[in-house]
C-alpha cells in the first residue's frame, strides 16, 4: 500500500556489530537437519500487503516486491542470519587502494532456464540499474562507482547516455571476472552488491508474468496471479545451499487486519499485524508464543521546515530545541507506537556504525519553556498565541495518533496551538519538495549500513531527500573529511562530531528507530528475521523447514 | 394507535374530514404514530447533546490522558475501568491516546449532525428542483436535464471527492468545520442525482393521475400544480430518500475516514470515531462499538421519524391512524 | 379492438427500438465530459507518478516524461489518451489511444499496462457485484414486501430492524466482524476471496458483507412504495369488486409498487459493481476495486481514466437499461 514506507531497503553493519546479533532472531529448530524429512507438506504461506508493483530488479523499491524478489534472485554476496557479509554468487577481493573490487563468480550457478549466470549478466544489470532510462528510484546507491553520479544525473537533452552508460565504472573481461572500480574507497560498498537491485540479468528478460519470467535464485516463479496470490518453486538449476521446501506461496492481502485473521485461521504461517492488535496478541496464550519482535534500520522523525527563510524554525534555533525537548519521546513510543521500537534520541539508528548512545536533547519541560521564550524572543513575538504552525503529516496510516500526541504535548508546554494539516501521500511528497509545513513528519530506511546514508542523505547541505532544507557548513565539511578517509574508524569519528552539530541545531525531532513485530507458527523453522528485513523474514525464505505438525 | 385490520383496509376505509391544513393535519396525525415521536424525540435529544453535551464534559474531545493509558499496562481505558489512583473513571473509556471517549462521541455527535444536514441540504437543494423541472416541463428541458444529471451520475464519486478535497484542501472553504463542509459538499453534490431522478420518476407518474387532469382543466398554474399537488404527492418517497440519505451520508463519511480522506484530526466524527476505532475491534471493542451504537440509533430515530412523517403528510391518509 | 392493439405494439416496438439507440448515442457524449472532467482535474492535482518518497534525479523525471508523453500539452495528452491518432514531438503518428483499444501504461505497475491490469480483475469485480446484486434483491424485495404489508406491526418492525443495522454499519466493520466471527471463531468459511476460483464458499463472506447495505436500501424502497400503491384508487376498487386479497397484492400492488423500485435497482448494481474497494480490500478479492484508491493518490494516470470510464459505463448503461425498464412496466409512460 503507498501509505506503508518502503522499508525492505535496510542493511546492516558487519559482524563486528554486536548491537546487530542481538536483534537477529531465527526461530527454533534451526538446527533441524534437512535429511529428517519431516512428512508435513513443505510449503510455506507468506502474505504480501499488495500486488508487488514490479518483479524487474533494478526498479523494484517497496518490501512486497522485495519479499518476492529475495527468493527468486541471488545477488554477488549475500549476508548470513547475523549479517556477516558471506559469498554469494562469487567471491570478492577488495583492492589495497579500497577503490577496486573483484568478483569471481563460483562454478556451477545457472538461471532457471538452463543458461549458466556469467560476469557479463552483472555489468548489464548494473549499467542498466544506473542507466536514467531504466528510472529506478535507488539508483543512487551506485553513485561511488566511478562514472556513477555522471550517468544518474544525465540530461537527455545534452549528454551522450549511450557513452556515459559505456564509460560506467564495471567490467566482466570474462565469463567469471566482475570488477567495480569506485570513485572513492568506501568499505562499506559491499553491502550494495547484496542488495535485490544488483542481482544479474539478461537483455532477454521480461519480468511482467511468470511464464517467461527467469529466476537466479534458489526458487523460481511458476505462478502469479495478479492481486491473489504469487507461487514459488524450486529453481532446478540452482548451485547453491539445497532447498528443502516445495513452494512457497504468497497471499495478495492488504488488510493487515485481515491478513491476521487468515493467520488466525491457519491460512498463512507469517504476518505482521496491526499496532492496535499488539495489545490483545500480547495477552493472547496461543498468539503470544509465535512473537518475534527486534529491530530495523529506520528512523520515524519529524522534521522542521527551514526552506522558508522568513519561517519561525528557520530564525530561532531555541525554537527548534525547545520543541523538541517539549516532547516525551517515552510516553509517545507507548501510546502511539504501541510499545513498539526504540525511542530515537539522534538521527544514526543502533546497529549502524556512527551509533552514539547520547540522548542529546532530553525531555525537559523546564528546558523546554526557557528554549521557547528564547524562541518567542529570537522571532520578536510577544505571546505563543502569535505563533501560528502547521504540522504535516501524510493520511491514511497510523500517523494521525502521532500528530496529536505531538499537537497535545506542545500545547501542554507552551500553550500553543499547532494546526495539522493531513494529505493523501502524493500531494503530501509534492508539498513538502516545493513549501514544506512547519513541522512534517517522514521516515528513512537505510540503503547501506553506513551513516553517510543517514547524515548526509537526511540533512547534508542540498541532498535531495533533505526535505528540511537544513544545512549546517561545519558538519557538512565533516562528512566530507569523512567520505574520503579510509578507515571506518576515523569515519565513524567525523559523524559522530558532526552528528553532535547536527543535534545541537535541532532541525528534526527524531522520535523512533524502526523495529518489527512478526508473528511465525512454530512450525515454520530455520526462519531467520534480521535487521535488514522488512518483517517479514524474507531474506530466508528458501531455507525454512516445515516441522510435523496438526 | 387503532386497531389496524391491515394496510390494505388503511388505504380503503379513507374518510374525508374538513381540512385544517395541511401541515397542520400532518402535525396531529405525527403525533399520533409512538415511534414517530420516540424517533424525533430522540433526535432533538441528539441536537441537544451535540449542543451542549460538549460543554458539560470534563475533559475537551482532544484532553489526552496518555499517564493513564501508560500506567493501565499501555493500553486504552475500557468503561468504566477504576485505575488505581484515580479519582475519576471514564464512563465509556478511552482511546489509545487516552482521550474520553465520551467526550468525544458528544464533540463528534456536533459533526455528525451537521453531516446529515449539509449533505441532506445540498441533495434537496439541486435535487428537486431538477427533477420536477424535468418532469414537468418533459421533452427537450427534461432530456437535457436527464443528460445533464447522466453525466453527474456516471462521474465516480470517490474520484471527486479526493480531487476536490485536494484542489481546496487549504483554502477557507476546505479548513471550514474542520475539512467537513469541503467533504460534505462534495458528497452532495455527486449524490443529488438520485434524488432528481427519484423526484422526476414520481412526478411523471402522479403527472398522468385525474387529479393533475383536473387541476389543468380548471386553469391552474403550473407552478401550483407541481408545488401544491404532485410535490406533496411525491413527498412519501422524497422522505424516505432523505431518511436513508442521512445514514448514507454518516456512513460515507466514514468510508472517507477509512481510506483517510475527511474531518482533520483531532477532531472526529461518528464516522472517523468508527473508521480509527475498526483496527481495535478484537482488542478494545468499545472504541468502535459505541460510536457504531450511535451511528445505528441515530439511524433508527431518523427512520421512525421519517415513516411518521411520510405518513403524516400523506393526504390521502387523512383522518386514519 | 385487437386491429389497433397490434398497431400500437408495432408502434411501440418502433419507439423502444429508436429511444434505445438515441439513448446509447447519448453516452457517448457523457462519457466525453466524464473523461475531459477527469483529465483536467486529475492534471490540475498537485504531484505526479513520478512523486517519490526517495526523490529522482530531475534530468529522469524528464525523460520520464518524455518518455510517456507526459510532456506534452494538457490537450495533447488528452487527444493521445483518446486516440487514434498519437502526436508527439509535433508529429502525428498512428495509432494508440482508447479509441485503437489501448488504455495506456500503467505508472504503478510499471511493467504492465492497463490493458492487462484491467483485464486480469475486471470479470472478477462484475462477477462479486451481479452475485451481490441478486442476494440484494433476493433479499430486500420479499423483505420490504413483508414490512408493508404489515405495516406498523411485528413484521414491519423487525424487518426495519434488519435494514437499519445492515446500513447502520459501515461496511469495513461488519466485514471484519464477519471474518471473525465466521471465519476465525467458528472457522465456517474462509477469511478471504483469494481462492475464489477453486472454492466457491470463499465468496460468501464477501457477497454477504457487499450486500448488506443494498438489501437495506431495496427492501426500504420497497415498502415506501408498496404503502404508496396501497392507498391507490385500482387497489380499492380491485377490493371491491370482490378479487382476493393475495391476487391483488401480486397482480396490482407488486408490478405497481416495482416501478419506483426499479429507479434504485440501477443504481444499486452501479453501486455493487463500482463501489466494492472496500470489500475487495479487506476480502482480498483480485478485482480491479481495490485499485481505485491507490491508482488516485499514486495518480497512475492510465489506470484512473480506466477506472473511471470503466465506472461511467457501467452506471450510464444501467441507467438506460433502468429507463427502458421503467417505461416497460409502467404503460403510463412513453418512450420520447
Amino acid at each position: 500500500m503507498w501509505f506503508k514506507k518502503t522499508m525492505g531497503v535496510s542493511m546492516a553493519l558487519m559482524l563486528l556489530l554486536a548491537a546487530c546479533q542481538a536483534s537477529a532472531s531465527v526461530s527454533p529448530g534451526e538446527s533441524a537437519p534437512a535429511s529428517e524429512a519431516p512428512a508435513v507438506p513443505q510449503v510455506l504461506r507468506t502474505a504480501l500487503g499488495t500486488e508487488p508493483p514490479s518483479l524487474d530488479p533494478n526498479v523494484a523499491t517497496d518490501s512486497e516486491s522485495i519479499q518476492v524478489l529475495r527468493s527468486i534472485t541471488y545477488p554477488l554476496v549475500y549476508f548470513d542470519v547475523e549479517l556477516n557479509v558471506v559469498d554469494g554468487l562469487a567471491t570478492y577481493e577488495i583492492s589495497d587502494d579500497g577503490q577496486t573490487i573483484t568478483f569471481t563468480l563460483k562454478e556451477g550457478y545457472a538461471y532457471s532456464d538452463g543458461q549458466p549466470i556469467v560476469a557479463g549478466d552483472f555489468a548489464y544489470s548494473w549499467r542498466r540499474l544506473m542507466d536514467p532510462r531504466t528510472a529506478s528510484e535507488y539508483s543512487y546507491v551506485l553513485d561511488y562507482v566511478v562514472g556513477g553520479v555522471e550517468l544518474r544525473n544525465a540530461d537527455p537533452d545534452v549528454d551522450d547516455i549511450d557513452a556515459l552508460v559505456d564509460a560506467f565504472g564495471v567490467e566482466a573481461p570474462d565469463d567469471s571476472t566482475f570488477i567495480v572500480h569506485l570513485a572513492q574507497p568506501a568499505a562499506f560498498f559491499v553491502y550494495v552488491a547484496t542488495m535485490w537491485l544488483t542481482v544479474p540479468l539478461r537483455e532477454d528478460m521480461v519480468f511482467t508474468e511468470a511464464e517467461g519470467y527467469i529466476s537466479s535464485g534458489p526458487m523460481m516463479l511458476t505462478e502469479w496471479n495478479h492481486n491473489a496470490n504469487v507461487v514459488l518453486e524450486p529453481n532446478p538449476n540452482w548451485g547453491g545451499e539445497p532447498v528443502n521446501l516445495e513452494r512457497i506461496e504468497m497471499a495478495v492481502i492488504a488488510d493487515q487486519a485481515a491478513a491476521l485473521a487468515a493467520y488466525e485461521a491457519g491460512d498463512i504461517d507469517i504476518t505482521a499485524p496491526p499496532a492496535a492488535e499488539i495489545a490483545r496478541i500480547e495477552d493472547d496464550p496461543e498468539l503470544a508464543p509465535d512473537v518475534f519482535r527486534g529491530n530495523n534500520l529506520g528512523i520515524e522523525y519529524y522534521a522542521f521546515d527551514m526552506k522558508d527563510p522568513n519561517g519561525p524554525f528557520t530564525r530561532s534555533a531555541n525554537l527548534r530545541r525547545a520543541f523538541h525537548e517539549a516532547v516525551d519521546k517515552d510516553s509517545m513510543l507507548q501510546v502511539a507506537f504501541g510499545g513498539v521500537g526504540l525511542v530515537a534520541n539522534s538521527v544514526v539508528p543502533p546497529g549502524m556504525p556512527g551509533h552514539q548512545d547520547d540522548v542529546f536533547l532530553p525531555f525537559d519541560l523546564e528546558q523546554a519553556q526557557a528554549d521557547f521564550a528564547a524562541g518567542l524572543e529570537d522571532l520578536g513575538l510577544a505571546s505563543a498565541a502569535d505563533l501560528h504552525l502547521q504540522i504535516g503529516y501524510n493520511t491514511g496510516s497510523t500517523h494521525e495518533s502521532r500528530v496529536e500526541f505531538l499537537q497535545q504535548q506542545w500545547r501542554d508546554a507552551f500553550g500553543v496551538e499547532i494546526e495539522p494539516v493531513g494529505m493523501e501521500f502524493g500531494t503530501y511528497l509534492d508539498r513538502l519538495s516545493s513549501d514544506p509545513f512547519d513541522i512534517f513528519r517522514l521516515g528513512w530506511s537505510a540503503d547501506f549500513p553506513h551513516p553517510q546514508n543517514f547524515l548526509n542523505d537526511l540533512l547534508g547541505c542540498g541532498s535531495g531527500n533533505n526535505n528540511s532544507g537544513y544545512c549546517n557548513e561545519e558538519a557538512q565539511e565533516l562528512m566530507a573529511q569523512a567520505a574520503v578517509s579510509p578507515a571506518l574508524e576515523d569515519q565513524v569519528a567525523l559523524y559522530n562530531q558532526a552528528q553532535e552539530l547536527i543535534m545541537a541545531d535541532s532541525p528534526m525531532m527524531t522520535m523512533r528507530w524502526g523495529s518489527f513485530f512478526t508473528l511465525v507458527k512454530p512450525w515454520v523453522q530455520n526462519l531467520g528475521i534480521t535487521p535488514l528485513d522488512s518483517d517479514a523474514g524474507e531474506h530466508f525464505y528458501a531455507w525454512t523447514v516445515i516441522a510435523p505438525h496438526d | 394507535m387503532t386497531e389496524q385490520t391491515g394496510a390494505i383496509e388503511a388505504g380503503l376505509a379513507l374518510e374525508r374530514r374538513k381540512s385544517t391544513g395541511l401541515w397542520g393535519d400532518a402535525f396531529r396525525r405525527l403525533l399520533r404514530n409512538r415511534l414517530a415521536i420516540l424517533g424525533g424525540l430522540f433526535v432533538i435529544f441528539l441536537a441537544l447533546t451535540a449542543a451542549i453535551g460538549p460543554l458539560v464534559t470534563p475533559w475537551e474531545y482532544f484532553d489526552q490522558h496518555t499517564q493513564e493509558v501508560i500506567s493501565n499496562n499501555n493500553r486504552p481505558l475500557t468503561p468504566m475501568l477504576q485505575v488505581e489512583g484515580l479519582d475519576h473513571v471514564h464512563i465509556l473509556g478511552t482511546d489509545n491516546l487516552g482521550r474520553d471517549m465520551l467526550s468525544r462521541l458528544m464533540d463528534g455527535a456536533r459533526i455528525s449532525m451537521m453531516v446529515a444536514l449539509v449533505v441532506q441540504a445540498v441533495v434537496l437543494f439541486i435535487g428537486i428542483p431538477v427533477g420536477a423541472a424535468a418532469a414537468w416541463f418533459g421533452g427537450r428541458i427534461d432530456t437535457f436535464l436527464m443528460r445533464v444529471t447522466d453525466v453527474v451520475y456516471a462521474y465516480p464519486d470517490l474520484l471527486f471527492i479526493i480531487l476536490l478535497g485536494v484542489a481546496f484542501r487549504e483554502t477557507f472553504f476546505g479548513k471550514a468545520l474542520d475539512g467537513l463542509l469541503l467533504v460534505f459538499v462534495a458528497i452532495g453534490l455527486t449524490s443529488w442525482v438520485t434524488m432528481a431522478r427519484l423526484v422526476r420518476g414520481q412526478l411523471l407518474s402522479l403527472k398522468e393521475t385525474e387529479f393533475v387532469e383536473a387541476a389543468k382543466a380548471i386553469g391552474v398554474s403550473d407552478r401550483r400544480i407541481v408545488t401544491r399537488h404532485l410535490l406533496p404527492n411525491a413527498l412519501g418517497p422524497i422522505i424516505v430518500a432523505v431518511t436513508l440519505g442521512i445514514p448514507t451520508a454518516i456512513l460515507a463519511e466514514a468510508t472517507l475516514a477509512f481510506i483517510g480522506i475527511g474531518v482533520q484530526a483531532p477532531r472526529a466524527s461518528w464516522g472517523s470515531l468508527v473508521a480509527d476505532g475498526q483496527a481495535y475491534l478484537r482488542s478494545f471493542p468499545h472504541m468502535v462499538l459505541f460510536p457504531a451504537i450511535a451511528i445505528a440509533l441515530a439511524l433508527i430515530s431518523f427512520t421512525f421519524l421519517g415513516d411518521g412523517l411520510r405518513d403524516a403528510l400523506d393526504p390521502k391518509l387523512k383522518g386514519k391512524q | 379492438m385487437a386491429v389497433e392493439k397490434q398497431t400500437a405494439e408495432q408502434q411501440g416496438e418502433v419507439d423502444v427500438l429508436s429511444y434505445v439507440v438515441r439513448r446509447m448515442l447519448w453516452i457517448i457524449p457523457v462519457l466525453f465530459f466524464v473523461s475531459v472532467i477527469t483529465f483536467s482535474l486529475m492534471h490540475t492535482v498537485p504531484g505526479g507518478p513520478w512523486s517519490r518518497e526517495k526523490k529522482l534525479p530531475e534530468a529522469t523525471v524528464r525523460l520520464l516524461n518524455d518518455k510517456y508523453g507526459l510532456d506534452e500539452p494538457i490537450v495533447a495528452q488528452y487527444l493521445n489518451w483518446v486516440g487514434p491518432l498519437h502526436i508527439e514531438d509535433g508529429s502525428v503518428a498512428c495509432c494508440g489511444g482508447i479509441l485503437a483499444g489501448d488504455l495506456g501504461p500503467s505508472y504503478k505497475y510499471i511493467d504492465r499496462s492497463v490493458n492487462q491490469i484491467i483485464g486480469d480483475g475486471i470479470l472478477t469485480t462484475m462477477q462479486l457485484g451481479l452475485m451481490a446484486f441478486l442476494v440484494s434483491v433476493a433479499i430486500g424485495l420479499p423483505l420490504g414486501i413483508i414490512a408493508a404489508l404489515g405495516h406498523n406491526k411485528l413484521p414491519d418492525y423487525a424487518a426495519t430492524f434488519v435494514s437499519v443495522l445492515g446500513i447502520s454499519t459501515p461496511t469495513f466493520v461488519s466485514s471484519m466482524l464477519l471474518i471473525v466471527v465466521f471465519g476465525v471463531v467458528l472457522g465456517w468459511l474462509p477469511v478471504n476471496a483469494l481462492k475464489w476460483d477453486t472454492d466457491p464458499t470463499a465468496w460468501i463472506l464477501p457477497i454477504i458483507a457487499l450486500s448488506l447495505f443494498p438489501i437495506a436500501q431495496v427492501a426500504r424502497y420497497t415498502r415506501a412504495s408498496m404503502l404508496e400503491v396501497t392507498r391507490r384508487d385500482y387497489v380499492r376498487t380491485a377490493h371491491s369488486k370482490g378479487i382476493g386479497q393475495r391476487t391483488i397484492v401480486i397482480v396490482h400492488m407488486v408490478r405497481n409498487a416495482l416501478i419506483p423500485v426499479v429507479t434504485i435497482l440501477g443504481p444499486v448494481l452501479a453501486f455493487l459493481i463500482t463501489g466494492s474497494f472496500i470489500i475487495e480490500y479487506i476480502f482480498s478479492v483480485p478485482g480491479i476495486g481495490r485499485e481505485y484508491v491507490s491508482s488516485i493518490t499514486q495518480r497512475d494516470y492510465g489506470l484512473i481514466m480506466a477506472l473511471s470510464m470503466f465506472y461511467a459505463v457501467t452506471i450510464a448503461v444501467l441507467n438506460l437499461v433502468v429507463d427502458v425498464l421503467y417505461a416497460y412496466i409502467d404503460p403510463r409512460i412513453r418512450y420520447s
